[in-house]
């Protein structure tokens, strides 16, 4: 009998367990939801922008952090399921068409709360706040950090004496920042040195590497070699949905990349997400990077050993690219901030404004992220941080050559996710570059028709 | 006895096999229905039948076949590991003076760690602090006998061996706790005979103890292949199928195919065939095996 | 014979360094993990840095219960183990036990196949379609797709543990209980429940750690709201907070993996008998 008033007990123990967990689960009430994307902004929003906004208006606001994938996936599964639990959302451009039908326009609230529209320059505008195909005539989101990557390199080292005689030696030409892909090369290969040999006069404890991105297949792999895509001059397709991807160029293209990342990638980066290499760039084991600027705190923040000790320079060229672009490129990535139409949508844009234009300053100076002309023009923003003299002339000149993606819900799926895969096989040698081509090209041929954008 | 009669064992049975029904059945159907059709994630309102066009490109597809071979290397690897070295672990531990002592309890304990494991944290954990090429782990201990450890998981080559090994370090403990459990069943008195006959050890456990759990032996490998066959918490969480599609066993690929490239159509019928695969051998191995007489 | 006496000493001693080696194996990852944890965020540190005992810190903890809302995921993993628990013993034990008293061995022996069969899904063949259904009827994110999905998974393993412990009853025992005047019902509850309540602890503790550690379906069908600890630590891979917070994630890995462990520990006893009983009868 005493086993029964156990067993009887433990039964109620877990019922008492289900009803508790079920009620406490019902009564999280909430007004303002946000879906938002892990960053160097989560910490300020978390801990001192939110509390502030509710403590000003009493609105409450909670904010959901989600990895990338999930993000898009749960705003996408929310808006097909017309639920209004989520008021606002990250907005990034690629993955626009998953929930476009739930997205609320802004141009109405705009005219209502004198939203400063003409701070967002024209690139930014196109890549990020409208979307001709799926959504004409709308602004759609608000920018908040707009980013193309840059070139990012150990300036203390590409300045020093020894250094400079020794590439000059090697090379016949001075050790500088790079104006083509191939010197690029040529740098990195300089830089990439076993422990035990010495860098600006320094003995290696740990083996020391040229260049560096966060190659993660698909994604990671996808978002850093589109730079070399987007610098050859390709696009993708035309306004006729006729790819260009069949070009030999993207041959050339992967070649380089391939040889790029065997002789001067560290082999960890094959297992880095985003940003990741800026924390090894840090511990001084690399020497040039590819530089999304939102990770730009991760090497110049106070107390990192690179402080101070890193220069910046536009992507370099590719001879002979498809457009004649005088720099390299990549596409135009990072986000911003989209209001879903739910009831709470005049109050969800209000808090949007009051974080992106009322505390323009301050969001900036706490995240070092840019979007809008007066953030670029504030001296308190631009005497935040020593390194900002030569940082921000890059940032902004790139981001005129940046390339605002097309427009069009299958992004991911024709571009994003097989041309990393592309670039993955090839170097991994599970096809040959002109069957991965094939691969990539055929795909994208396919879901065109699929989506009647072609015959 | 008369109750015995109007007893009837179904309703108990029934709500089980409804739920069971529902929650396995829906889903399984669904799939196959779907794998029919061509769906985008982006446009899940859109679903335009095709026929068995998704099997046909799957079938032609070499990166299914790659996938296919990866799996069965997988497969086919954790489950052997797992197998011998739980065999080998219960051996030690049932021979006289270990058997039966405090600790040969407190080792089992500690055993059963890796088994309970969060597979997702033991992904990680490997990725960052086990087979990390320069600060790993694994290649400390190899420093130590003074062997340059390879990149492991970020090297085409290695790293099936590393995601196999991990995996293999997950399930192993059931092993030895059920071929342990075996292990003590065999009568002392067929140990001693044989031993007096001057029958070492190893000589003893392979003559006598190995045939007489045999079905142990079989029963554990049905379990640990169809574990590792399905197995995606781990490798996602350790390599995420890379280095290019070295560890991209079939799970990870229906997942990448759904999720990274939108194709539910595709995913699903990826998802349909796998099931197809495991439903024959699983079906041949049972009937082989005689598994489905359990409870009689 | 002394030289014997020696000699076996010898093998002894061998085999407990066996052991004692194996026991590094299964716990070594998991102590760098928590060691790793108490230091600084940053990866880049050698073991024997990471196993010293020096520069300990709790940032990283401080940062999991803050950033991570460890709070937050542990009650949503809690709520999904309890609730799958409920629901698969619910279902599950009166399964089994109508099971083994099915009159024709025939019918038996398809029922336990079927059952069986089901432990052969893939997950994964699982999880699509049912982000698809859920999404079509408005279910999405919810807590009860996690708890359905978890009943889909278990049910196979916990009914032929059960099966196997159900089986062990005396056929006496339950005519005696007929005898008395039990009705079907009684003699389930009130004699053969008791009977295999050993087993059915180690059932229930089972089904308890499965449903924790789960991450496939979690990361597919919860909500935020309903989001596991094994979906929470995602936030930290990969994310682009201020350098890579390998810490953090350590911190994190260690409080998820930190109470499943000692948890198993204290009820080891359990899962031993429970695994062993059902298999080794089998």
């Amino acid at each position: 009998m005493q086993r029964i008033r156990t067993y009887r007990r433990l039964s109620l123990a877990l019922a008492l367990a289900l009803v508790v967990g079920l009620v406490t689960a019902t009564f999280a009430q909430t007004t303002l939801r946000i879906a938002e994307h892990p960053g160097p902004h989560v910490g300020p929003m978390e801990d001192y922008f939110i509390p502030l906004y509710e403590e000003l208006t009493g609105v409450n606001i909670v904010m959901e952090v989600l990895p990338p994938d999930q993000l898009w996936q749960r705003m996408q599964l929310e808006a097909a399921a017309d639920s209004d639990y989520y008021d606002i959302g990250y907005h990034s451009p690629g993955w626009f068409g998953y929930y476009h039908e739930k997205v609320a326009g802004l141009d109405d609230l705009i005219e209502e709360h004198g939203f400063g529209i003409d701070q967002y320059s024209q690139a930014v505008v196109e890549s990020h706040m409208i979307n001709p195909a799926l959504r004409p005539g709308e602004i759609i989101a608000i920018a908040r950090n707009p980013q193309t990557p840059i070139y990012a390199y150990r300036l203390d080292w590409f300045e020093h004496q020894g250094e400079r005689e020794a590439f000059q030696a090697e090379y016949g030409r001075e050790l500088a920042p790079p104006q083509t892909w191939e010197e690029l090369y040529d740098i990195a290969v300089f830089f990439t040195r076993p422990a035990g040999e010495t860098v600006a006069d320094e003995t290696l404890t740990a083996p020391l590497f040229g260049y560096s991105a966060s190659i993660i297949p698909p994604g990671g792999m996808a978002r850093a070699f589109l730079a070399i895509v987007y610098s050859l001059g390709l696009e993708g397709w035309d306004e006729d949905f006729q790819t260009d991807l069949d070009d030999p160029i993207l041959l050339e293209g992967v070649d380089y990349w391939t040889r790029l990342i065997e002789d001067t990638f560290p082999p960890q980066a094959q297992s880095w997400n985003f940003l990741e290499h800026l924390s090894f760039m840090r511990e001084s084991r690399l020497a040039t990077a590819e530089l999304w600027p939102e990770g730009v705190l991760t090497i110049e923040e106070e107390g990192a050993p690179t402080a101070g000790r890193i220069g910046y320079a536009l992507l370099p060229q590719w001879p002979g690219n498809r457009q004649d672009l005088p720099v390299g490129r990549s596409f135009i990535g990072g986000g911003g901030m989209l209001i879903f139409d739910t009831p709470n949508r005049d109050e969800a844009f209000q808090f949007v404004q009051w974080l992106l234009e009322d505390q323009a300053t301050e969001f900036n100076l706490r995240t070092a992220m840019f979007a809008r002309a007066d953030q670029f023009e504030d001296p308190e923003v631009l005497g935040a941080y020593d390194f900002y003299d030569s940082f921000l002339p890059v940032f902004e000149e790139q981001m005129s050559y940046g390339f605002p993606r097309q427009p069009i819900a299958e992004w991911g799926a024709v571009m994003y996710t097989p041309v990393g895969e592309f670039a993955s096989d090839v170097l991994f040698d599970v096809m040959t570059p002109e069957q991965a081509q094939q691969r990539l090209v055929d795909n994208m041929e396919r879901i065109f028709v699929e989506s009647g954008y072609v015959d | 006895m008369s109750s015995r009669r109007n007893f009837n064992p179904w309703a108990f049975i029934l709500p089980g096999a409804i739920a069971g029904g529902v929650v396995l059945g829906v889903p399984v159907v669904q799939a196959f229905w779907t794998s029919l059709h061509r769906l985008r994630l982006y446009r899940l309102h859109d679903q335009v039948y095709v026929g068995l066009d998704n099997y046909s490109r799957l079938l032609q597809d070499p990166l299914f076949h790659l996938s296919i071979r990866s799996t069965v290397v997988f497969t086919a690897g954790c489950t052997v590991l797992s197998v011998l070295a739980g065999l080998m672990v219960a051996a030690i531990m049932s021979t006289r003076g270990i058997r039966g002592t405090a600790w040969a309890r407190l080792f089992m304990a500690f055993y059963l760690v890796p088994f309970v494991a969060t597979q997702v944290v033991v992904g990680m954990l490997g990725r960052l602090y086990v087979w990390e090429p320069e600060y790993g782990l694994v290649n400390f201990v190899l420093g130590l006998i003074a062997v340059d450890g390879p990149a492991w998981l970020i090297s085409r080559d290695t790293a099936m061996l590393a995601t196999v090994i991990t995996n293999a370090w997950r399930l192993t403990p059931l092993a030895i706790l059920i071929f342990y459990a075996a292990l003590a069943t065999v009568p002392d008195e067929l140990i001693e005979s044989a031993e007096v006959d001057g029958a070492g050890g190893l000589r003893t456990f392979m003559a006598i103890k190995l045939p007489l759990i045999r079905y142990h032996i079989g029963f554990v490998t049905l379990i640990q292949l169809t574990s590792a066959f399905r197995e995606f918490d781990t490798v996602f969480a350790l390599t995420g199928g890379g280095p290019g599609r070295a560890t991209n066993v079939l799970s990870l690929l229906v997942y990448n195919e759904g999720i990274s490239s939108a194709n539910l159509g595709m995913a699903n019928a990826i998802a349909f065939t796998m099931l197809i695969i495991v439903g024959f051998l699983s079906l041949l191995y049972m009937r082989l095996a005689r598994l489905d007489k359990v409870g009689d | 014979m002394l030289a014997g006496r020696w000699q076996e000493r010898a093998g002894l001693g061998a085999r407990y360094v066996f052991l004692v080696i194996w026991l590094l194996v299964s716990v070594m990852p998991v102590v760098v993990l928590i060691m790793a944890s108490l230091k600084d965020t940053a990866l880049f540190q050698s073991i024997p840095q990471v196993l010293s005992f020096s520069g300990f810190t709790l940032d990283n903890y401080e940062r999991s219960f803050r950033q991570g809302n460890y709070l937050f995921f542990l009650r949503n993993s809690m709520i999904i183990s309890f609730s799958a628990l409920f629901v698969v013993l619910v279902t599950c034990v009166p399964m089994a036990y109508g099971i083994t008293k099915l009159l024709s061995p025939r019918s038996r022996g398809t029922l336990v196949f079927m059952v069986l069969s089901t432990r052969f899904l893939p997950y994964v063949v699982l999880a699509l379609p049912m982000y698809l259904f859920f999404a079509r009827i408005g279910l999405s994110g919810t807590l009860v797709g996690v708890v359905l999905a978890h009943l889909a998974m278990q049910m196979p393993f916990i009914v032929w543990l059960m099966l196997g412990f159900f089986a062990g009853i005396p056929r006496e025992v339950e005519e005696a209980a007929v005898i008395d005047g039990c009705s079907p019902f009684e003699v389930f509850w009130k004699v053969c429940i008791p009977m295999v309540l050993p087993g059915l602890n180690a059932a229930a503790i089972l089904a308890f750690i499965i449903s924790y550690n789960e991450f496939l379906f979690a990361f597919f069908l919860a909500g935020y709201d309903a989001q596991p600890l094994t979906v929470g630590i995602t936030r930290f891979i990969g994310g682009a907070d201020v350098g890579a917070q390998y810490g953090v994630i350590a911190a994190y890995g260690s409080l998820i993996i930190l109470p499943i462990i000692v948890f198993a520990l204290i009820v080891n006893r359990y899962i031993v008998s429970g695994l062993t009983q059902g298999a080794v009868k089998g």
